[in-house]
């Protein structure tokens, strides 16, 4: 690790990344520059990445309930239940027709997983701080969101579709009995 | 905990049981008991509860790995309950399942009513040679294999197993006639072998 700068040469060579780093508050600086000193500490004693920043941005990715449940409305309110329609009438039992809701939420995760992203970002950028959803904690945050999202998502779908809710397992402790599996050893 | 009826057979995952199961075994059980209520065509209401060993397994006594409740004057649905055990498969709980069905089986064909079997009062027996016990010992793990191959018992096959259980309380209530040896099969838990039904059902 080099040696660690000085405030002014950290400032220096932030505005010089990013000439919009002039316009942060000499508190907003501070802060960082604090965490810059606490991650460049971190590294040399323990060789790890900066752990403070780390901390931020999984901040970050703490999105309200209120907030989650507009996204995946809106989400869904995007998609296209074409596909999902023409289907519906052709699957003989509500547990087919909600596991073909099953199906559709699924393959609109990287849907939801953009738009929690974007909202991410969105907050990051306002404090300019910039993501990095290589790290695995981060991304498992990510997912975990994506997860509730479709999560909500299902129980709207089935409204909307009018669907009985006959093979919802996940997160529901009750259920209609039916034959749906066979076994498996 | 609710136990109330409404023309619905439902499953619930009660207790801890829903976070302990992962949804392929929610599924499984409740095919399993779909399966069983199909094989033994009860028209009764039959609500399933899958609960960790805690709560529900007070209520069924410290050793039961399963229990089954009749419908009352309250409420006319079946209750079974099977207990989530670390140390059990998911297989043993199907088997566990497929017990208690043959209960509410043997109550909706009216053989069995509280302690009665064929009108007949079996509270002074012991567990293990009550004739409801002796039937779904025997006939559990076939009954599981319904499930396990995914058939259906022929007519003859379920007529099969209500005959050998009417053999065997023949046979129990020959032996038990003797009121010395009836006092035995009250107090004596390992009686089978004393009235020769070992043979007949490996007990």
């Amino acid at each position: 690790m080099s040696k660690e700068l000085t405030f002014e040469q950290w400032l220096d060579s932030e505005k010089k990344r990013d000439p919009a780093f002039g316009s942060h508050s000499n508190g907003y600086r501070k802060i960082l520059y604090e965490l810059y000193v606490e991650a460049n500490t971190l590294i040399e004693k323990k060789g790890n990445a900066p752990e403070a920043l780390v901390k931020l941005r999984l901040e970050l990715v703490n999105i309200s309930i209120i907030e989650l449940a507009k996204l995946t409305k809106a989400t869904l309110n995007a998609a296209d239940l074409k596909d999902l329609m023409d289907v519906l009438p052709i699957l003989e039992s509500q547990a087919f027709k909600g596991k073909a809701v099953n199906e559709f939420l699924g393959n609109l995760s990287a849907e939801f997983k953009n738009a929690i992203v974007e909202r991410v970002n969105a907050s990051a950028s306002e404090q300019k701080i910039k993501m990095d959803y290589s790290d695995s904690r981060i991304n498992a945050k990510v997912d975990d969101l994506v997860a509730t999202c479709i999560e909500m998502g299902r129980p709207i779908l089935l409204t909307k579709l009018e669907i009985k809710d006959a093979g919802n397992f996940d997160g529901v402790n009750k259920s209609k009995i039916g034959k749906t599996k066979r076994w498996k050893d | 905990m609710d136990f109330s009826d409404n023309n619905v057979n439902e499953i619930f995952f009660v207790d801890g049981a829903e976070t302990a199961l992962n949804r392929d075994q929610k599924e499984t059980l409740s095919s399993a008991a779909a399966h069983f209520i199909e094989c033994f065509d009860i028209d009764d209401e039959v609500d399933v509860y899958i609960s960790k060993k805690s709560v529900l397994h007070k209520l069924g006594g410290a050793n039961a790995l399963a229990w089954h409740v009749a419908p009352q004057y309250n409420r006319e649905n079946h209750i079974v309950c099977v207990f989530v055990d670390p140390n059990e498969t998911l297989k043993s709980m199907i088997i566990s399942l497929a017990h208690e069905m043959i209960h509410a089986w043997q109550v909706n064909r009216g053989d069995m009513e509280g302690t009665n079997w064929k009108k007949q009062d079996y509270s002074h027996f012991t567990y293990q040679l009550q004739p409801w016990e002796i039937e779904a010992w025997y006939n559990m793990k076939q009954v599981a294999r319904y499930y396990f191959e995914d058939r259906l018992p022929k007519a003859s096959e379920l007529s099969e197993m209500t005959a050998r259980t009417d053999i065997a309380v023949k046979e129990l209530n020959t032996k038990a006639g003797n009121l010395q040896l009836k006092n035995k099969v009250m107090k004596v838990a390992k009686v089978a072998g004393l009235v020769g039904l070992g043979a007949l059902f490996g007990i």
